[in-house]
């Protein structure tokens, strides 16, 4: 069991619903945001101009450099693949912060303790989905289990050839993206 | 898009020149007494002392930089982490390093026991020499920060550390009255040494990255050469850490200027340290470059209009 998700990028027009919605889902602050929408482009040249909104949140990673450098233990990959944070645990030292490639850790300043998006897993437990894909319009995200072969977002991947963020840096991220 | 690596600040910065400072001159004293050199005695003491109060000074500004000091003890918790690692080596050298000066007072019953005394050098050495280098390692685990993925990095540590290490104990020796003295003359020499040493890898490490990293890290390297950090780069580590105290020891056997040299060796570590910690920037997201708020904008905007729902909360109460 390995929990990932795919967004379509040809599909999200960056209206932030996900942003807002995993906001009101984990409570947070007005400044805190796990998951944020960057807008890319336009890139190329005229008229083979393209540009996309592409959203960014942790990317579950495999091999996550933050849970190999987390001293404490708080940060630590589930069984089922979603790397989740132990607050109780967490000392603040912000060494994850500094390794994770894709600077999606935050610290909560109230708590004194680093978060980040949970992949919602208190949902997928109950069979439901995250919050941000029950969020989604345009339907631009999936959410499932990436070492089913038959699940649907396996399928999705392989045909429109999804593929991680930054995969070069060998984290093994469980968060593919469809690019336009 | 990152301009600075802000998670670790100046108390890191600080932890890693006092402990880099602390354990290599303990280290460079730990060498002098196995290799039988005499007058070590008469300050191995106060130097491994100094040595272990610097480190310790040292862990303190990293527990500050903690959100839960209370919980520090959890550092221990998983020792397959560098962090965690560090936070070994250092509480044993710590352990040793105090353990070892009190062989150098005539007070403690176990002061004459010489073999343990070099015993507990050599497991002091270890435990230093591991302290100055996994900084490198730790550094070079942020693989979005192709800066610090350079292969030079654990040795540029070791280096810089050997040579606030000399400085350390010039300093303590000249304080001691042992200024003109042969001992003194040979750190002051191996220092010498290392600074042309530290000199050629660091400009080679900048340069290597420079025209074989990725593209933040050549941001990086540019942003120390020719951006932010050009004059601390330039004016603190190469004239006044390098260039400057080289001049000092090769024209000059006065223990002032060898002070003088040492202070500015120090000044220079430090200033290497900040700038190394503080340049590598993250590689940059898709379209974050084009983010013309940064986060920390957003925070400061986002209590502001919180704050202003409050007021209207409250308004509409009455």
């Amino acid at each position: 069991m390995r929990w990932g998700m795919l967004i379509d990028l040809r599909k999200c027009v960056g209206c932030h619903a996900c942003t807002i919605a995993c906001q009101n889902e984990n409570n947070l602050p007005l400044a805190l945001r796990y998951c944020k929408i960057f807008k890319v482009g336009p890139e190329g040249e005229y008229p083979n101009l393209t540009s996309y909104n592409i959203p960014i949140a942790c990317m579950h990673c495999a091999e996550a450099p933050c849970v190999d450098g987390c001293p404490s233990g708080a940060s630590h990959r589930r069984l089922d693949g979603i790397v989740a944070i132990n607050s109780d645990k967490c000392v603040g030292c912000q060494f994850c912060m500094l390794v994770c490639p894709y600077g999606v850790r935050h610290m909560n300043k109230k708590t004194g303790a680093v978060e980040k998006c949970t992949l919602c897993f208190s949902r997928l437990e109950q069979g439901e989905v995250t919050r941000c894909v029950e969020t989604c319009q345009l339907k631009a995200r999936n959410v499932g289990d990436l070492d089913d072969p038959n699940s649907e977002i396996v399928r999705l991947v392989r045909k429109d050839n999804a593929q991680p963020l930054y995969a070069h840096l060998g984290t093994k991220p469980s968060i593919y993206y469809i690019m336009p | 898009m990152e301009q600075k690596q802000e998670y670790w600040g100046v108390l890191a910065i600080g932890y890693l020149f006092l402990a880099a400072m602390g354990a290599m001159m303990f280290s460079v004293a730990a060498v002098s007494d196995l290799m039988g050199t005499k007058i070590v005695s008469q300050v191995n003491g106060w130097v491994s002392l100094i040595a272990v109060v610097a480190a310790g000074i040292g862990s303190l500004f990293l527990m500050v930089e903690l959100t839960k000091i209370f919980k520090a003890y959890l550092v221990y918790a998983r020792p397959s982490s560098i962090m965690c690692m560090g936070s070994y080596l250092l509480s044993s050298f710590l352990a040793l390093g105090f353990i070892y000066a009190t062989f150098f007072f005539d007070f403690i019953p176990w002061a004459d026991l010489s073999l343990l005394r070099k015993a507990v050098a050599g497991l002091g050495i270890i435990a230093s020499l591991g302290l100055v280098a996994y900084p490198g390692l730790e550094l070079a685990e942020a693989r979005g920060r192709t800066f610090w993925s350079g292969g030079g990095l654990v040795g540029l540590f070791l280096i810089s550390g050997a040579a606030t290490g000399l400085a350390g104990v010039i300093i303590v020796l000249v304080l001691f009255g042992l200024g003109y003295n042969q001992y003194t003359a040979t750190l002051s020499a191996s220092l010498l040494v290392v600074l042309i040493l530290q000199f050629v890898v660091l400009t080679g490490y900048i340069r290597g990255i420079w025209l074989t990293g990725a593209v933040e890290a050549k941001k990086s390297a540019a942003n120390i050469l020719y951006g932010n950090y050009r004059i601390v780069f330039w004016g603190g580590v190469i004239a006044l850490g390098t260039v400057i105290p080289l001049v000092l020891v090769l024209l000059s056997r006065e223990p002032l200027s060898e002070v003088l040299a040492a202070v500015l060796v120090l000044f220079g570590a430090f200033c290497f340290r900040s700038i190394f910690l503080q340049a590598a920037i993250r590689i940059a997201l898709p379209g974050e470059e084009q983010e013309v708020v940064s986060d920390r904008e957003v925070a400061r905007l986002a209590v502001m209009l919180e704050k202003c729902w409050e007021k209207k909360a409250a308004w509409l109460k009455k």
